[in-house]
């Protein structure tokens, strides 16, 4: 199910009545949001429940096993089950033909014909996502940070509440158990505070994104064909069509978790008002950037082992988290390219006083993030190559514009996006806060406004762009 | 969850309600009027031009872009009007099709590819462009609601109707692009130098195009066509149905199985989807599906002098 579908428009609004009406008991309630859960997974393809079910009941008993024992080489061997079968399961389902196909065109370069085994796999939605947090639960029983769950129910619950289940924010077992496990009571501003989050979420997903996305898509289908001055301005597009469209979906995600009284971790904070690729990090998919610094970076040795080691750490860091986003180079090097300005951050502020760029570093993080961008976004590295040779080829002729009512929409919702961003960064006022400081007719008249744009402007899209990973 | 907090939701959501209800319907009213003035843009106003001159018109021509630029009415007759639009497929051109006037004797050329029958995946999607009419046009409203692919929302919310078109109305309100008096729907295509190249390379790429040789026609395509065959049969039209030519096509199954399609209903087909495929000159072209106007002129000589008879009969 979408959070941008009339379905889901129907589903919460039923989920959210019976979830409260429930609330005599907050086992039953986690009872209802498991099967509300399963029922909002299901809706996409019930036959993958099997695998969150699966990668839930292994975890949930590797958790315990590795808490019951005291010897560190049995811990350790419990941990290693549960990393083979969550790392196993994404192995098969996401980079088992990204493997065998390199593989051959690497024997193929060295002269040796060999035929790729290629499975016809469908990627389990979601499942980059549930894998990391299950992952997350266990290596924090080992490092003794967490105690595992002894309520089933509630574990289940943990891995697949439906707000989070698809496309994150990668809540930690730390944050979200305990509000799983104790009573939750219904907060008004807490509603307040949720439910415009929500529409936020949805304008910046469908009257932001989409109406970006259809120039962008236009554009990146034939780089060959277009000058500099297009493909700069597809990349610009494409850089905040991607930051709408997952921005918007973790605000449904976080407002309908807080319709039920749950409080998600942000997951964005403004992340191109940064002035350094490090800083641009802490403020980009918060829950991943500090998931691999967490259990990737810092198992490496993080900054520990010197600074030779740091700079390994740090590029084979974003290099892992650039093929958790897809099975494809096209991701390893858009990770490759954050690493080494990851790198060359650490290099340079070794050696200043201030750990900042000042206003320039605005401008350098947005155009580092913007080239890394092409890879992200090109259908494969011939497109992604070519985009960069027409943006060097220098030819700043006038930018094709396409059907200019799609042009009008991108250019005006974006304005829209962008000036409401400012007012958050120019205020520091946090987007999960606003809704709260409204009394009840500022908030109708805030989300009738939204409601009336989404009428006029939304655009259509299938997806999300983060469901893909 | 106590009473003080359920009252409070209400609230909350019934000001919502009224407040978006009232101002939608605010909104809806003021775009209304200004689109019923205008005449020129693709979206609403090419529309409201063709409402205006149906009923008057001896030949009408419906189908997608491929039609609009590759079928200049004037060579078949004085009276006539190029319906073709970018992106319109044929369940947006067959409701159309069905409010033309019921006794006045009129030739319909309906552009037809064959991916158009054949592609499983087409669900009339194309109808949504004419949701601008939704609520003022009881025989589109129907139509749309037949295919489902309406927005549930748009019965409560009617400024849905004019989604993604309100700009386009409001700009070509106050500056309209074109005499549309002086306008028959026909557009064609001329390219400079720069766009020269792009199409050289365009034609020069080779597709992997699906010619959906596994599939049956599509039911809902199949059904439009019939009905508006069945329309055009009963209300004193004569139909004809085009597929224009393409660059190297290369499903030739598909595009007889087209032709016999239409062959197995009593409906005439001219299929022109190969005319072009021993012909070298890429000048003919803008991309692979459409022809540039000198392309055009080329074709039309091939078409007219094949419609003759169809024109003299009328």
């Amino acid at each position: 199910m979408l959070f941008n579908s009339t379905d889901y428009l129907l589903f919460l609004p039923i989920v959210f009545i019976i979830y409260w009406a429930l609330n005599k008991s907050y086992k039953n309630q986690n009872i209802l949001l498991l099967l509300a859960s399963y029922v909002f997974y299901g809706w996409w393809d019930w036959r993958f429940l099997s695998l969150i079910i699966f990668s839930s009941f292994v975890d949930y008993f590797i958790g315990l096993k590795i808490d019951a024992n005291t010897e560190n080489r049995i811990r350790k061997r419990w941990l290693i089950v549960s990393l083979c079968s969550n790392l196993g399961l994404l192995a098969v389902f996401k980079y088992f033909n990204f493997f065998t196909e390199s593989f051959a065109e690497a024997m193929s370069m060295l002269g040796w014909q060999v035929n790729a085994l290629t499975l016809d796999i469908i990627l389990p939605v979601g499942i980059s996502f549930y894998t990391f947090q299950t992952l997350s639960y266990t290596i924090d029983i080992y490092r003794k940070n967490l105690k595992p769950t002894t309520h089933i129910i509630s574990f289940f619950t943990y891995v697949s509440f439906f707000p989070q289940l698809v496309a994150g924010p990668i809540e930690r077992a730390s944050n979200l158990l305990p509000q799983i496990e104790s009573v939750r009571t219904f907060k008004w501003h807490w509603f307040k505070a949720g439910i415009f989050q929500i529409f936020i979420g949805l304008l910046r997903k469908i009257a932001i994104a989409d109406n970006l996305g259809l120039y962008v898509d236009s554009i990146y289908a034939y780089p060959e064909i277009h000058n500099t001055s297009t493909i700069i301005l597809a990349t610009v597009f494409y850089a905040f069509q991607i930051y709408f469209d997952f921005s918007g979906y973790s605000d449904i995600a976080i407002g309908s978790a807080k319709l039920m009284g749950f409080k998600f971790n942000r997951n964005f904070d403004l992340p191109y008002f940064s002035n350094s690729i490090t800083v641009f990090w802490r403020k980009w998919h918060i829950s991943l950037s500090s998931w691999l610094r967490d259990y990737l970076y810092i198992s490496l040795g993080g900054n520990r082992k010197g600074i030779k080691i740091t700079y390994r750490n740090l590029m084979l860091t974003m290099l892992l988290g650039g093929l958790w986003h897809g099975s494809s180079w096209n991701f390893v090097i858009w990770g490759a390219i954050h690493g080494l300005a990851l790198s060359g951050e650490k290099f340079i502020f070794a050696r200043k006083k201030n750990k900042y760029f000042g206003a320039i570093g605005y401008v350098y993080t947005f155009l580092v993030v913007l080239f890394a961008w092409i890879f992200f976004r090109a259908e494969n590295i011939k497109d992604a190559l070519m985009a960069c040779r027409q943006i060097v080829s220098l030819d700043f002729g006038m930018p094709f514009m396409g059907n200019i009512s799609i042009m009008v929409h991108g250019v005006l919702m974006l304005f829209v996006g962008l000036c409401f961003d400012s007012y958050l960064f120019k205020k520091k006022i946090p987007l999960e806060e606003i809704g709260e400081q409204f009394n009840t007719t500022k908030l109708a008249i805030s989300i009738s406004v939204i409601i009336l744009i989404l009428c006029a402007f939304y655009s259509t899209s299938e997806n999300f762009i983060y469901f893909q990973f | 969850m106590n009473n003080k907090d359920i009252k409070a939701v209400l609230k909350l959501l019934a000001c919502i309600l009224i407040i978006t209800y009232i101002a939608d319907k605010l909104i809806y009213w003021q775009i209304d009027n200004i689109c019923d003035k205008v005449y020129t843009g693709q979206s609403v106003g090419k529309l409201n031009h063709f409402l205006s001159v149906k009923d008057t018109m001896d030949v009408v021509v419906f189908g997608s872009s491929r039609a609009n630029h590759h079928i200049d009415t004037k060579e078949i007759a004085e009276k006539s009007f190029n319906m073709g639009l970018d992106g319109k497929q044929i369940a947006y051109s067959a409701t159309l099709i069905k409010t033309l006037p019921k006794n006045k004797k009129q030739i319909v050329i309906f552009h037809v590819d064959p991916i158009e029958l054949f592609d499983p995946e087409y669900k009339g999607a194309d109808i949504i462009h004419l949701n601008s009419k939704y609520h003022k046009i009881k025989e589109i409203a129907q139509e749309i609601d037949k295919t489902e692919q309406y927005n549930f929302l748009q019965k409560i919310y009617w400024t849905i109707d004019y989604n993604h078109k309100a700009i386009g109305i409001v700009r070509n309100y106050l500056k309209p692009q074109y005499d549309y008096k002086l306008y028959d729907g026909y557009d064609p295509i001329s390219l400079n130098e720069k766009q020269k190249k792009i199409r050289d390379i365009t034609l020069a790429a080779i597709d992997d195009l699906d010619c959906f040789d596994e599939y049956n026609s599509n039911k809902l395509s199949a059904n439009y066509i019939e009905d508006v065959h069945e329309f055009c049969r009963t209300n004193n039209k004569k139909l004809v149905v085009i597929t224009s030519p393409k660059h190297q096509y290369p499903c030739p199954s598909t595009s007889k199985r087209l032709t016999k399609f239409m062959e197995d209903r009593g409906i005439k087909h001219y299929n022109y989807i190969n005319l072009f495929d021993k012909e070298t000159n890429n000048d003919y072209w803008k991309d692979k599906t459409h022809l540039t106007s000198i392309g055009v002129e080329k074709f039309m000589q091939e078409f007219v002098n094949n419609m003759k008879n169809t024109l003299n009969d009328n």
